[in-house]
């Protein structure tokens, strides 16, 4: 695969202390589950890549973590990008993946393809990194609840289907295997780890 | 001065990389080990290799960094701990808790009550609880993974049945949200309900041992106990000598070869900050005379 210095988008501005401040949001997004977090360096990523999610990319993915880009994802473009930037390896099945780079949520079903850990090591779970679509205002709000949340915090999100939601309900009895994941919108990010418990709101 | 020749906090972004990842595994499965590729950091273990790494991948240029050894800021671990980040990280350093967005610890958790704000990151020698009654790790592994945790409770049982109470007073085993037993470091166990539904994050590092581990805010940590024998706190008949404070942990200090001692705050911040407001405790003197006598000095 051939990539054009013309399509190669540079990354963080300044590598160091960018990817610094990303971690911190990425940090707080997943110990403060279910509220938004505003990504505080946004490189220009490829299309159809967003920018917050390159910047989750860039700040944690390297030559040690394979990367699963989802067909959507699987352009010359964002590959060419990840390969240039982070030396990560395209992995081509879920399972093999570290981070899972979604774009096409519609298709975000069946979420045992992803790797869940074992029950001695739930630590080499993959973390999906989710690309929302626009957000509808009248999405479902779910109320979250577990470790991070002071007593519970809803969250309206569109566009998942409602088998995310419910696989993730199948691996609760799983734990301390599971998959965890990072939704984001072009700039912000939100975390959902395994151990937080959604529940559609009965109002929504 | 901050110096040149390192990276920016002393670490190179690979191990930044792998270390950050380690943490947010660690986030998210709360108490549970994660192993990383621990460094060689430039003091021995023992001298906080762990917390250091830790602190390296998660500071930044806006932080303000506090380090505490045994609750004081002036003692040797902590002043070089603090003086190795400001030089490699050109990070403001405190010696306020309420100032501090990263704390750095050995032993303590400040008496001041910790916010959301900020980022607790715990020294820790050895992260394994079961350790000393499994020495294998692939046992203690899976003795994990099958929360078989029988044996803890049988220490602490041999405690009573050997003392009447449970004889444990610091890294007391604590139940984090429920699944995973966990070591909460060598803080004295009057320190271990403050780790319970912190505001706070906390984040463990292990150099020797290489694991991390993690408590995100608000998660239960419950200490282990016998309905018949509940978990209790130290205390003390005296308060501090110097403030007079009768809720925070005390240092017996020796102060003669005729038996004469007295407590003070082991928290050397809270200790000053109640004597800034008035406090004075039974030997100490006033803030304003303590100011004249130093400044006389």
């Amino acid at each position: 695969m051939t990539l054009s210095a013309a399509t190669l988008t540079p990354g963080f501005a300044d590598a160091v202390h960018d990817a610094q401040a990303v971690f911190r949001c990425a940090l707080t997004a997943l110990s403060r589950p279910g509220q938004w977090a505003a990504v505080p360096h946004l490189p220009p990523a490829p299309a159809p890549l967003s920018p917050a999610a390159a910047a989750m990319i860039l700040t944690l993915a390297d030559m040690d973590t394979p990367l699963w880009l989802d067909p959507v994802l699987s352009t010359p473009d964002v590959s060419g990008w990840v390969r240039f930037h982070t030396g990560a390896p395209l992995v081509s099945l879920p399972e093999q993946a570290a981070f899972a780079v979604i774009a096409d949520c519609a298709a975000l079903t069946a979420l045992d393809r992803f790797s869940l850990g074992t029950a001695e090591a739930p630590d080499l779970a993959a973390t999906l990194i989710v690309q929302l679509p626009p957000q509808e205002a009248d999405a479902d709000a779910r109320i979250l609840t577990g470790p991070g949340i002071n007593g519970s915090v809803s969250l309206s999100v569109s566009g998942l289907p409602d088998a995310f939601w419910a696989d993730r309900d199948a691996f609760a009895p799983l734990f301390p295997q599971g998959v965890d994941v990072l939704l984001t919108t072009p700039g912000a990010v939100c975390g959902l780890p395994r151990t937080t418990r959604a529940t559609l709101s009965a109002a929504g | 001065m901050t110096d040149t020749g390192y990276n920016y906090a002393y670490l190179d972004e690979q191990t930044k990389r792998m270390i950050r990842r380690a943490i947010l595994k660690a986030v998210a499965v709360p108490g549970y080990q994660v192993p990383f590729a621990g460094r060689e950091m430039p003091l021995p273990y023992g001298w906080g290799t762990g917390g250091i790494q830790v602190t390296a991948a998660i500071i930044g240029q806006d932080d303000t960094l506090k380090v505490i050894d045994q609750g004081a800021d002036d003692t040797t671990n902590a002043v070089s701990i603090r003086r190795f980040f400001a030089r490699t990280a050109a990070v403001k350093t405190t010696e306020k808790t309420v100032e501090a967005t990263v704390i750095q610890t050995r032993h303590r958790i400040p008496e001041t009550p910790l916010t959301e704000n900020q980022i607790m990151v715990y020294q820790v020698p050895i992260p394994e609880p079961l350790r000393w009654m499994e020495p294998r790790e692939t046992e203690t592994r899976k003795m994990h993974a099958l929360q078989e945790y029988g044996v803890m409770h049988v220490k602490l049982y041999e405690d009573i049945a050997r003392f009447g109470h449970i004889a444990t007073t610091y890294d007391y085993p604590v139940m984090v949200n429920d699944r995973y037993l966990m070591a909460p470091s060598p803080i004295p166990k009057f320190d271990n309900p403050k780790l319970n539904n912190s505001p706070a994050l906390q984040l463990f590092g292990a150099g020797r041992e290489k694991r991390i581990y993690a408590v995100p805010p608000y998660t239960p940590v419950k200490s282990l106990d016998f309905t018949d024998h509940p978990f209790e706190v130290q205390r003390w008949d005296d308060c501090c000598a110097l403030c007079g404070a009768t809720d925070s942990f005390l240092d017996e200090v020796i102060t003669d070869d005729k038996g004469g001692r007295m407590y003070v705050c082991s928290d050397s911040d809270y200790c000053g900050d109640r004597r800034a407001a008035g406090h004075v405790g039974p030997q100490g003197v006033d803030a304003d005379a303590y100011q004249r006598a130093t400044a006389a000095e």
